[in-house]
């Protein structure tokens, strides 16, 4: 097995490499996380356009909503208190305020736990499961990635680090398909976006849970008004 | 003559005030129920300055409550905690003459605790003035909603970023603002933002108009399960000067819609619109807000 030849530190890296990967299937290529709306909107229509736009948005959802839930996810499953992990769940539930936002990532969570079970079986993942069944949770992706993370024992960083990755590489993915910006423009401003990951960790790592959320109504409306539009590409 | 609760309610500021000179705690506290005939009445009343009631306004079966602040908003250090409980088979209107503003300070909060409660069969509506958060103020509010399976509600929340007829736009130091809305004890919407525009952190806020009033309005009613045509309606009012959305939240017959407008009469109007449409489609003859 590849991760015995690695050393110690990095075993987690092949199966972090295999599950953030594009060919995961997961269902993320199927939405836009509101992206097609903003186009639609033009708000956004080039390559300037879509790093302003996650400049913006995504740092915005970033820093003070997700990396901050995944963290208190990643550290209730770590010392197994569920409780705080069906409160959580609960939370980010009653967050995600527009309809298509909240099925993503109730679905995206689902496919990923069913997964992982199926090809990476573990006890954490039987009790996310079973709290599943019991309705305790949804579970939403966030807390199921934070469980992953642990199984493939890699620091709490590591797996901020890949979902910060993944919430960077969605609209630049989607944008190929929504505007002229093509793979090179897309690539520009990926680049320019992943240089952030580091202050973007750690602005969210002083975030406590109480003062865990963003504010950002232009993407939510945007959002909300994707699941009104005529035609779409996208799920979200 | 003073209810009980309103003459503790004066001792208490008076001791207050002798101990921390002009800070104020003020309430508002509102029970109201269904009396033999059906009427509504308020059963608990009290208040305390900043915050003042008129005498309420009967409109059918319901009650309308202006609310005012002889005070015009609140200072550094001024706390208002606002306690309204609407019960079974009663109809409630809280509204409020003028905007909420929240004024300079040299150094400390003004924080605004409100809790709203709806039994089954009761309905509550909450329309209050702008909030404007005037340069270098800080405010901190939290809002919790409960309300029972069979209960109805229309919350509305419009924020202003600043006095902008004075060019003074997201000039307020801080805005932190915290909301839950329970359903049948279920969390449906949770809204916890922090916004510090001297940090850079109301960019979102900002990102499709210089200057933009904010409105978020929830509407909660047992008609409103299923494929509601509440999206397609609000989808409807977006122009090119008033972004619109709405979307059903994760638990009950609960929906919150979200306006962004520079333009504060254009934003107002779709208030209305939306008000109307709520109360159209949920049966109710429209509440005068007489302001």
């Amino acid at each position: 097995m590849v991760s015995s030849e690695l050393d110690e530190p990095y075993s987690w890296l092949p199966s972090v490499l295999q599950t953030t990967d594009p060919l995961f299937p997961i269902g993320s290529y199927a939405h836009s996380y509101g992206l097609e709306e903003m186009v639609a909107m033009g708000r956004v229509s080039d390559e300037n356009g879509l790093l302003d736009f996650i400049q913006t948005h995504v740092f915005e959802n970033l820093e003070k909503w997700e990396l901050p839930y995944l963290r208190f996810s990643y550290n209730a499953i770590s010392s197994e208190n569920w409780q705080i992990v069906i409160e959580l769940d609960q939370e980010l539930d009653a967050s995600k305020m527009c309809s298509e936002i909240r099925q993503a990532s109730i679905a995206q969570g689902r496919q990923r736990l069913r997964l992982l079970r199926k090809i990476n079986p573990d006890d954490l993942l039987n009790e996310l499961s079973r709290l599943k069944r019991e309705e305790h949770i949804k579970p939403h992706h966030l807390v199921v990635f934070a469980a992953e993370y642990l199984i493939h024992k890699a620091p709490l960083k590591i797996a901020l680090a890949a979902w910060t990755y993944q919430a960077l590489a969605a609209p630049c993915a989607a944008s190929l398909k929504l505007m002229r910006i093509g793979q090179e423009g897309a690539q520009s401003v990926l680049t320019k976006a992943l240089e952030s990951i580091p202050s973007i960790i750690e602005k969210s790592m002083y975030i406590e849970r109480e003062y865990a959320g963003s504010f950002n109504p232009l993407l939510d409306i945007a959002c909300d008004r994707h699941e009104q539009a005529f035609s779409r590409l996208f799920i979200s | 003559m003073l209810l009980a609760e309103e003459r503790d309610a004066v001792r208490l500021e008076e001791s207050l005030h002798s101990e921390q000179g002009r800070r104020l705690r003020g309430y508002l506290r509102l029970t109201c129920e269904a009396d033999d005939q059906g009427f509504t009445q308020l059963t608990r009343k009290g208040f305390r300055r900043p915050i003042h009631i008129s005498k309420p306004y009967r409109q059918d079966n319901g009650l309308l409550v202006n609310v005012m602040s002889p005070t015009a908003g609140l200072l550094a250090g001024d706390l208002v905690e606002i306690e309204v409980r609407a019960s079974a088979e009663t109809s409630l209107v809280l509204s409020s003459p003028a905007a909420l503003r929240i004024h300079k300070m040299d150094s400390g909060w003004a924080s605004l605790y409100q809790r709203f409660e709806v039994e089954s069969g009761g309905f509550l509506e909450v329309n209050p003035e702008w909030l404007i958060l005037q340069g270098e103020s800080r405010f901190s509010q939290r809002t919790s909603i409960e309300i029972e399976k069979g209960g109805a509600l229309l919350f509305i929340e419009s924020i202003a970023p600043g006095r902008i007829a004075y060019n003074e736009v997201f000039q307020f130091n801080s805005f932190q603002n915290h909301l839950k809305l329970k359903w049948g004890n279920s969390l449906s919407a949770l809204e916890r933002y922090s916004i510090e525009p001297p940090k850079g952190s109301h960019s979102t806020w900002q990102a499709a108009f210089e200057a933009p009033f904010f409105v978020s309005i929830f509407l909660v009613d047992e008609t409103f399960t299923g494929n509601s045509d509440i999206a397609e309606f609000i989808y409807k009012l977006n122009t090119s000067t008033l972004l619109a959305g709405a979307s059903r939240l994760a638990h009950g017959p609960c929906w919150n819609a979200k306006l962004l407008s520079p333009d504060p009469v254009e934003a107002r109007m779709a208030i209305d619109s939306i008000r109307r449409f709520f109360y159209e489609r949920t049966g109710r003859r429209i509440a005068s807000l007489r302001r």
